[in-house]
């Protein structure tokens, strides 16, 4: 697709986003007492206001947009809150792309165009991390483009996950039972180590892993940062792969990333408005699917791993009802010591955090949970999204573990 | 990991069960659907105000009113805790929200209520407050002038209402009540002004500046005034105690008064309740709605949201009132004549017998939304057998206790005493759980050669 298609396509025929919710609304404010955002910035007036509140008021005109709307992360603690099931993230969500400012944005773009970025470092990864690294060019890229200079950017990994996963892919049609992975673009370039981790603990348990024919950026990045019509366009086509897939034997559809699982099963049809209702219920973030392997008695043979670590339960993975099934696994791990750590935001929100804006925002929604961590005396953080660990592993002392990797660590070979 | 108890609700009475069986040394779970009440709360914490349907007198010891309550109603919560159960509760409950990070104050006096102002100025018998010890004590000093004083801009408290309200008060028609709105830079408030914010954020705003500037403005305008009433926007948990500063720096003796929600004070005790629970090493399951029960011979086997099986050994049913979604409803009213019908009560978890299960429209709800005699729905809830026990069309489940205000037999709204009976009863439920747990652990050592 051409620059200039794309361009077309970003932002403004969002009608479809618009949601009458907000009628449910009974100003009780839940929402407001759990916005991690609300919670640093006075200038935040919070979800209720922002959301249900402002809605009413934009759809009389557009003139009542709330600048502030920009400071939303889209963490959707505040509909895990709402006892009237309000989508009140999906309300200030859908008010930027239709009211805000639909000017083309280059930062926006390479924040949120993952696998295009990914496409791009392809074979010149050493070096792209060496450069995003280097003083002058975290500057450039602050003063030119608004990415603060003080983030660090996620390493490219030389080999991508499809390239690696190539050489096992031969030795999964030994298993009767198969499954489809969709690794996601942070898997594919950044971190293809935890899909062959998914490969290893799914062959260990018997079921063979494939990959689909085709996948796309899931389309979080790219709803956070006004590309709807993109998403919509990634989604159509995962949908289709996701299709093809079931009817060729596989059991469903497997997630690593506790956000684009949340996207790829509950947001397409809600905020995007895409039919998955074929496969909606063969999607599952990982744990979800081995938690109700296990419960069906089927358990990789372990042994003991004797850590200490702390579980950080994102806020993508709350609000889909998926932290039972995180800890349903890590309970049967042997021998590690589990502590929960308290319900905070991590502050970094996907894109969000590495805006030049946002930054200090990030940092403060964080800092009450860097400091349990540094307390805590864990050998390890645990967590199920990548854009967390990037957080954690950057604001603390501690490196940060995917409940797979704990798994891997586990597996009697 | 099988739960030896597993705790549905995550509200007042749900995290004091949860952290009752984690000191025990239990492995212990809340799950949790939504957020709790508490972010509503005055953040205050009543056990007895008044005896039921006599708002009339009330009550300055609590706990003799709970002896002479127990006696008058035996289908009372507190009637299965006791007077001793309760004042050990409470005891117990300060001290964990001391560890959780809050400190909390009783009045001087032994075992005797203090008051609290509302949101409107009236006067609520409380026991347990943030802002401090006696700040209104039972028998206040002659007073002459009583000031709310409010941040300008603020809209969460009214101090024009609040003065209005105390003067309706008997002991306050010929005190000088009056109010005061102190104008304030924010200063950490980055740009925004106090009409969009809401008290925790308001809290958040204020700086040393704007300390100084509060303290200055009462010296200068209402030294004489004998207490002075400040929304619940300053910080009063262990690590910042503002009130107590302004105090000190002004020498009024000033109290807070619990602002619209979300209320800080009520949020500090969640945030307290939350942390102590967690360093127990209890887990918290958020955004899962239990749905349906397995129960097998009188005993709960497991409970589900739908798709996961949650399996314990003891269960403890905290999920609420109405709105928490503890207790539905009339599923299907004929929209057309809604009021002519009979209403349905149900607890869809279990289908739990309930106090009220049918009651006309009339008995339900009253015309006066500020009713002396209070609501039945209010009073409607979870019906106890004579062992305390929750029952299944009149058979109980043994390993299931329930807790909080999801109990039917109380109007804790008129009685002043909602804080009190989520406590007491949840900490009565985990006790039994906890007994139980360590009964059975010595009868499987007994086996043991």
């Amino acid at each position: 697709m051409s620059l200039f298609a794309i361009l077309k396509s970003s932002g403004t025929q969002s009608g479809r986003l618009t949601d009458r919710s907000f009628d449910q609304c009974l100003k009780c404010t839940a929402c407001s007492s759990q916005c991690p955002v609300a919670a640093v910035r006075p200038d935040y007036p919070g979800p209720k206001q922002c959301g249900p509140d402002g809605e009413r008021l934009r759809l009389k005109s557009p003139d009542f947009l709330d600048e502030a709307l920009k400071y939303c992360t889209g963490c959707k603690r505040c509909e895990v809150a709402c006892p009237s099931n309000v989508r009140i993230s999906d309300i200030i969500a859908a008010a930027r792309t239709t009211y805000g400012d639909q000017k083309f944005k280059v930062r926006e773009f390479m924040l949120s165009h993952t696998d295009l970025m990914g496409t791009l470092t392809r074979g010149s990864a050493p070096l792209v991390n060496k450069m995003t690294g280097l003083k002058p060019v975290k500057l450039l890229l602050d003063k030119g483009l608004g990415v603060d200079q003080r983030r660090q950017f996620p390493p490219y990994a030389k080999t991508s996950f499809r390239k690696q996963f190539e050489t096992v892919a031969g030795s999964q049609q030994q298993y009767a039972r198969q499954i489809s992975y969709f690794h996601g673009c942070s898997v594919n370039y950044n971190m293809p180590e935890l899909g062959m981790d998914l490969v290893r603990v799914l062959n260990a348990m018997n079921i063979g892993v494939r990959l689909l024919k085709k996948e796309k950026c899931c389309g979080v990045p790219l709803v956070a940062n006004g590309f709807p019509d993109k998403a919509r366009k990634n989604g159509t086509l995962n949908i289709a792969s996701f299709e093809q897939a079931m009817t060729e034997g596989s059991e469903g559809i497997l997630s690593t990333s506790s956000s684009c699982a949340l996207m790829l099963k509950d947001e397409y049809p809600h905020v995007l408005g895409l039919d998955n209702s074929k496969v909606q219920s063969n999607i599952s973030f990982i744990t979800r699917f081995l938690a109700h392997e296990f419960e069906a008695g089927n358990k990789p043979k372990m042994k003991p791993v004797n850590l200490k670590v702390a579980y950080h339960s994102p806020c993508h993975l709350i609000k889909a009802g998926g932290v039972l099934h995180t800890l349903n696994v890590l309970w049967e791990i042997p021998g590690l010591e589990l502590q929960q750590l308290n319900s905070n935001c991590c502050g970094i929100a996907g894109t969000y955090g590495f805006k030049k804006e946002n930054y200090e925002t990030a940092q403060a929604i964080g800092s009450p949970l860097f400091k349990q961590i540094e307390e805590s005396g864990a050998d390890y953080v645990v967590t199920d999204c990548e854009t967390c660990k990037m957080q954690v592993e950057m604001s603390t002392s501690k490196k940060v573990l995917h409940p797979l990797e704990l798994l891997r660590m586990a597996l009697v070979d | 990991m099988r739960h030896e108890c597993l705790v549905i609700g995550g509200g007042l009475a749900g995290l004091t069960a949860g952290i009752r069986c984690a000191e025990a040394g239990l492995k212990v779970a809340v799950v949790t659907s939504g957020e709790s009440g508490l972010s509503f709360a005055s953040g205050a914490i009543d056990v007895l105000g008044y005896q039921p349907s006599d708002s009339s007198q009330p009550i300055r010891f609590p706990f003799e009113g709970i002896s002479e309550l127990v006696a008058n109603h035996p289908e009372h919560p507190y009637a299965f805790v006791g007077r001793d159960g309760v004042a050990e509760a409470m005891d117990w409950f300060q001290g964990q929200l001391a560890e959780g990070g809050l400190k909390t104050f009783t009045s001087y006096s032994e075992e005797s209520n203090q008051w609290r102002v509302t949101a409107t100025g009236a006067l609520r018998p409380t026991w347990l407050m943030q802002s401090g010890p006696d700040c209104l004590p039972w028998i206040p000093a002659k007073m002459k002038r009583v000031v709310f004083a409010n941040i300008s801009g603020f809209l969460d408290f009214m101090p024009e209402l609040a003065a209005q309200g105390l003067k309706r008060h008997p002991s306050f028609r010929n005190v000088q009540v009056d109010s005061l709105t102190i104008d304030l830079p924010l200063v950490n408030g980055l740009g925004a002004t106090a009409d969009t914010m809401r008290a925790p954020q308001l809290c958040r705003a204020l700086g040393s500046r704007d300390f100084d500037i509060i303290a200055s403005t009462l010296i200068e305008k209402v030294q004489d005034a004998s207490l002075v009433v400040l929304p619940a926007c300053l910080d009063s948990t262990l690590e910042t105690v503002h009130l107590n500063d302004l105090r000190r720096r002004t020498g009024l003796n000033i109290v807070d008064a619990a602002t619209l929600p979300p209320s800080l004070p009520g949020m500090h005790i969640h945030q307290a309740l939350r942390h102590r629970f967690a360093a127990l090493g209890g887990f918290l399951i958020p955004a899962t709605e239990i749905r349906h029960a397995l129960v097998k011979d009188g005993r709960v086997l497991s409970v589900s949201n739908g798709e996961d099986l949650l399996s314990a050994d003891h269960f403890i049913l905290a999920s609420g009132s109405f709105f928490s979604k503890g207790l539905h409803v009339n599923p299907d009213l004929n929209a057309s004549e809604p009021f002519t019908q009979p209403l349905l009560v149900r607890e869809p978890i279990f289908d739990l017998d309930l106090t009220m299960p049918t009651t006309s429209p009339a008995e339900f709800s009253d015309r006066k939304f500020l009713s002396r005699k209070g609501h039945g729905f209010i009073r409607t809830g979870v019906k106890l057998n004579a062992d305390g026990q929750p029952e299944v069309k009149g058979k109980a489940l043994h390993n299931l206790h329930v807790a909080g205000t999801i109990l039917g037999g109380c109007d804790p709204v008129q009685e002043c005493s909602a804080g009190g009976v989520s406590i007491s009863t949840a900490w009565r439920a985990a006790g039994k759980v906890v007994a139980e747990v360590q009964a059975a652990a010595v009868n499987k050592g007994g086996e043991q050669p």
